[in-house]
């Protein structure tokens, strides 16, 4: 049957202005989709994503990321910088989780050359990563409940990232970008006072976690917009190459801590918690179950730090990365962040490649959206753990 | 599997898939001729004993010298939990490499990425646009012909070993040792204390 | 009427009557307004507003007040002005009226009417068309969206609204808000209608769009629904709406099922002050309830008025019914 259509427009100044209504005619009853955009400025998206959305009435059938919109370079910037430079560089993709960055780039570069880091700066560094950890997923456990109408959450996380900020400012001197790492060490020995307020910590955060627990993991409202919603399979979640909370919460165990420990994670017990459905009530349970490991693992951390030295005794005047590339990969807060270094021999990198891991959580956007309706859309979107920063690099 | 039995697997099944190998740090690189790229990674991703499931990155790396650019495929498996780099150099002008994004959909994103910065082509990738790059942007970023120009203006002078690390520094002083240089540097020096120190074992 | 009986001038009365009524209408919300900021606050961990006024912040909905009429009124160039400009106006007249009949205490009314009840529900579903005037009129995406997301709701929870309010009626005898109120003299009828009450108070948290039911103006997705593209005097209009109806809707809680001006434990206090007391009560649970929940979906909204309150709604006025039948 011929469709015929009429188009009206409802306010003055004919098609094109305000907005255009087409009436469908008599006949197969045909519905346009609605293209929107949502972002690059929106109070939900993290940061400056933007989402192209192909909508049929409230039905999403096909999602495209425009990223870009950070991409600052810094892989150029880093082939000219030398390696302890690059400290500070790689503070800044991640921002949330500066010190793990930087962690991994020192890692690497010790590794090509063979440095022999003391005891006593690993057993710090992986202290200081745990907290950073913390301080990221505790990030997105507020600002989940921000997006779904819950707004007190994000007002208990942040009190709880300042508590934190403030003892990991007392070591390094930053609150967001550290620059504690050194290759072959760290910057500077830990404050007098600092391990018993940590320990301190531990406690208030323990005992504070219980609030999110009540307030959104046990809450029936929560619990009907994020269950079942966003579900992603495990063989998806690996062929995207997605990891973290994120492939954990799908079902997979794959966390580098346990599979390929570096620094001391061979000496401290910890368990990696896994979802069953991969639906988003999986991906916030598993942040927050994982918050619960970096405490256990920071407790006995404690336990364990020696005394001695935090640079090795001979450190050469500048650092000169011997031929050959290789790829060091560490567990990140959000995933999987390595660093694939090609070093030439000189004092700065040949090619730096940073694996960040929101690159690849946010690629699988375009299968994860299609199929949703839009006010789970927010709900999907915010539990893809992602920073900005991190995509673009 | 230990990676030089990874290559040594990669040989048996079919010796043209390994053109060069070279194993570093106890991670595999393997050298793969253009035409078997798409089938070495099909055999990658389901033979049983490689199970490489997870697309980890891509990366291209520039070699002006030897006028090539090597792109860089690094494939990690979950199941096995073994490591491998798929590379392959291909000419600077006009390269092209089969894609993979028919065998991993990961590699979608990271294959459009490596094209934007190196100017490699991807052939049979369903949408090779920009990514990362706005649209009206020319030229190649990554490679090293193109200048990073604020530091043609000025060479940035990277931070020496400021002294011995147990130069004792009392608060507040700044040692003197040599070659402390304070133009650019990021980060602190690693002398300048205002905390009492702590360098004993548990509390 | 209190002041009939120093007043026989029909004009003056009307003046003083509607003098009293805009008096209220315009600080009570204010009240409740500063409240919310307070107890938002200090349950979230931080303090609220503490500078205007210089004692905890007193002023600060006066001075939000002041800075909306001073600022610049935008409206889109797309837009159908007189619609634009009339939407405001349709959202807020109707909950002035709402505060005409409530009786705050004995004498203490503007109005008595003898369909009081039936008045004060009737006009507070006028709102509804007020806010698809402003989500159409606005010419963008986001606020047509919320506007007609805003209309399902509104209508879909005026039913279980009216139900809980007819059971209270077929109890009292009467729509007189007044009668109804004193017919609760040995009893509150929150105690044989206690899911009357819930159904009544979730059902009005809906109309006002309130969280757990904000979908409307759901600010994490659709930035603020119909009244996106409002500046000015006119947005100061719609959030001071907001509050009166929480103020109005919460009157009617208390005058249906809370007993009204009736006093409880404590002797020797002004009737208008337990009248007030209540309603502060149930604004305080409305505040609270927005501090705690995420918000429901569309869907998931709509099942739940049409699913679980409509159906326990007609429950409780058989049950009623029985009740008055049996013991009476």
């Amino acid at each position: 049957m011929a469709m015929t259509e009429e188009r009206s427009a409802m306010f003055p100044g004919g098609p094109g202005e305000g907005m255009e209504i087409i009436v469908a005619g008599k006949g197969d009853l045909a519905t346009e989709e609605m293209v929107l955009n949502i972002g690059p400025q929106h109070p939900s998206t993290h940061g400056v994503l933007r989402v192209v959305i192909t909508l049929d009435g409230e039905l999403i059938t096909a999602a495209e990321p425009v990223i870009g919109y950070m991409h600052r370079g810094f892989e150029k910037l880093a082939e000219a910088r030398d390696y302890r430079q690059i400290i500070a560089l790689v503070n800044r993709h991640d921002w949330l989780s500066a010190f793990g960055n930087e962690v991994g780039v020192a890692l690497i570069v010790e590794k090509m050359l063979g440095l022999e880091v003391p005891p006593r700066a690993t057993w710090i560094r992986m202290l200081m990563a745990e907290w950073n950890r913390i301080l990221n997923h505790l990030m997105f456990l507020g600002s989940y409940g921000l997006e779904l109408g819950a707004m007190t959450p994000m007002f208990y996380a942040f009190r709880e990232r300042e508590e934190i900020q403030a003892l990991m400012e007392a070591a390094t001197g930053g609150r967001l970008h550290f620059t504690y790492c050194r290759p072959g060490g760290l910057k500077d020995d830990l404050p007098k006072g600092f391990l018993q307020h940590s320990q301190k910590l531990v406690k208030l955060t323990r005992h504070r976690l219980l609030d999110y627990a009540g307030l959104l993991l046990g809450n029936e409202i929560f619990k009907k917009r994020t269950v079942g919603v966003g579900v992603l399979p495990g063989d998806v979640a690996k062929d995207y190459g997605v990891t973290g909370p994120i492939l954990q919460a799908s079902g997979v165990a794959e966390d580098s801590r346990l599979t390929e420990p570096y620094l001391f994670y061979d000496q401290v017990e910890f368990d990696v918690p896994t979802g069953s459905n991969g639906d988003s009530f999986d991906r916030f349970h598993v942040l927050y179950q994982r918050i619960e490991q970096s405490l256990r693992i920071i407790e006995q951390i404690h336990d364990k730090i020696p005394a001695g030295p935090i640079i090795p005794g001979k450190m050469p005047k500048t650092i000169k990365v011997p031929e050959g590339n290789y790829y060091l990969r560490t567990e990140n807060s959000l995933g999987e962040c390595g660093y694939y270094l090609v070093s030439t021999g000189d004092k700065r990198p040949w090619r730096m490649k940073m694996r960040t891991p929101s690159f690849n959580n946010v690629s699988m956007i375009p299968y994860l959206l299609p199929g949703i309706l839009v006010p789970d859309l927010i709900a999907v979107l915010g539990s893809v753990f992602f920073v900005v920063g991190d995509v673009d690099r | 599997m230990t990676p030089e039995e990874l290559v040594a697997h990669l040989q048996e099944v079919d010796a043209s898939f390994v053109e060069r190998s070279d194993i570093q740090f106890g991670q595999a690189s393997v050298w793969i001729p253009r035409d078997k790229w798409v089938a070495a990674g099909t055999h990658l991703k389901e033979c049983g004993r490689c199970k490489f499931d997870m697309f980890n990155f891509m990366a291209g790396v520039d070699w002006p010298d030897d006028n090539q650019i090597e792109v860089v495929a690094h494939l990690y498996s979950v199941r096995r939990q073994h490591h491998l780099n798929m590379k392959i150099r291909v000419a600077r002008d006009d390269g092209s490499v089969p894609t993979l994004s028919s065998v991993w959909r990961g590699a979608n994103w990271h294959e459009r990425e490596t094209w934007e910065l190196y100017g490699v082509v991807f052939e049979g990738h369903p949408h090779l646009v920009k990514l990362l790059l706005p649209e009206a942007f020319e030229g190649f970023p990554l490679r090293k012909d193109f200048l990073l120009m604020t530091r043609e203006a000025k060479e940035w002078e990277g931070r020496e070993e400021p002294g011995p690390p147990d130069s004792s520094p009392r608060p507040g002083r700044v040692p003197q040792s040599s070659g402390v240089s304070h133009a650019g540097g990021s980060g602190g020096s690693s002398a300048e204390a205002v905390a009492p120190r702590e360098n004993e074992g548990a509390p | 009427m209190i002041l009939e009986r120093y007043f026989s001038n029909v004009w003056a009365l009307f003046g003083l009557k509607l003098g009293a009524v805009l008096i209220f209408f315009l600080t009570a919300p204010l009240v409740i307004g500063y409240v919310e900021h307070k107890v938002l606050a200090h349950m979230q961990a931080r303090l609220g507003p503490m500078e205007a006024g210089r004692f905890h912040g007193w002023a600060q909905l006066i001075a939000d007040g002041v800075k909306f009429i001073q600022k610049e009124d935008i409206t889109p160039s797309a837009a159908d002005k007189w619609v634009f400009v009339m939407a405001p106006i349709l959202v807020i007249v109707p909950v002035i009226l709402i505060f005409v009949v409530i009786p705050f205490g004995p004498g203490y009314w503007a109005v008595n009417l003898d369909l009081g009840l039936f008045f004060a529900l009737a006009i507070s579903a006028i709102g509804v068309i007020g806010m698809l005037m402003a989500g159409w009129a606005s010419a963008n995406k986001f606020s047509l969206i919320g506007a007609i997301r805003g209309a399902a709701q509104l209508i879909a929870y005026e039913l279980p609204l009216v139900l809980a309010a007819a059971a209270v009626a077929m109890q009292a005898g009467t729509l007189s808000l007044v009668g109804i109120v004193e017919a609760q003299t040995s009893y509150w009828y929150v105690l044989p209608q206690f899911v009357g009450f819930g159904i009544f108070v979730t059902a009005s948290l809906a109309e006002l769009s309130r969280p757990p039911f904000d979908m409307p103006i759901a600010d994490s997705e659709i930035i603020f629904g119909h009244m996106t593209e409002y500046t000015g005097i006119k947005f100061g209009l719609f959030l001071l709406s907001e509050y009166a109806g929480i103020v109005a809707l919460s009157g009617l809680a208390t005058v249906m099922y809370l007993g009204g001006w009736h006093s409880i434990l404590i002797p020797g206090i002004p009737a208008p002050l337990w009248t007030l007391a209540k309603i502060g009560a149930i604004s305080f649970l409305v505040i609270w309830l927005r501090a705690t929940y995420p918000r429901l979906r569309e869907d998931q909204l709509q099942k739940m008025a049409w699913k679980y309150l409509i159906p326990f709604a007609l429950i409780n006025i058989l049950l009623t019914g029985v009740f008055k039948v049996v013991f009476k």
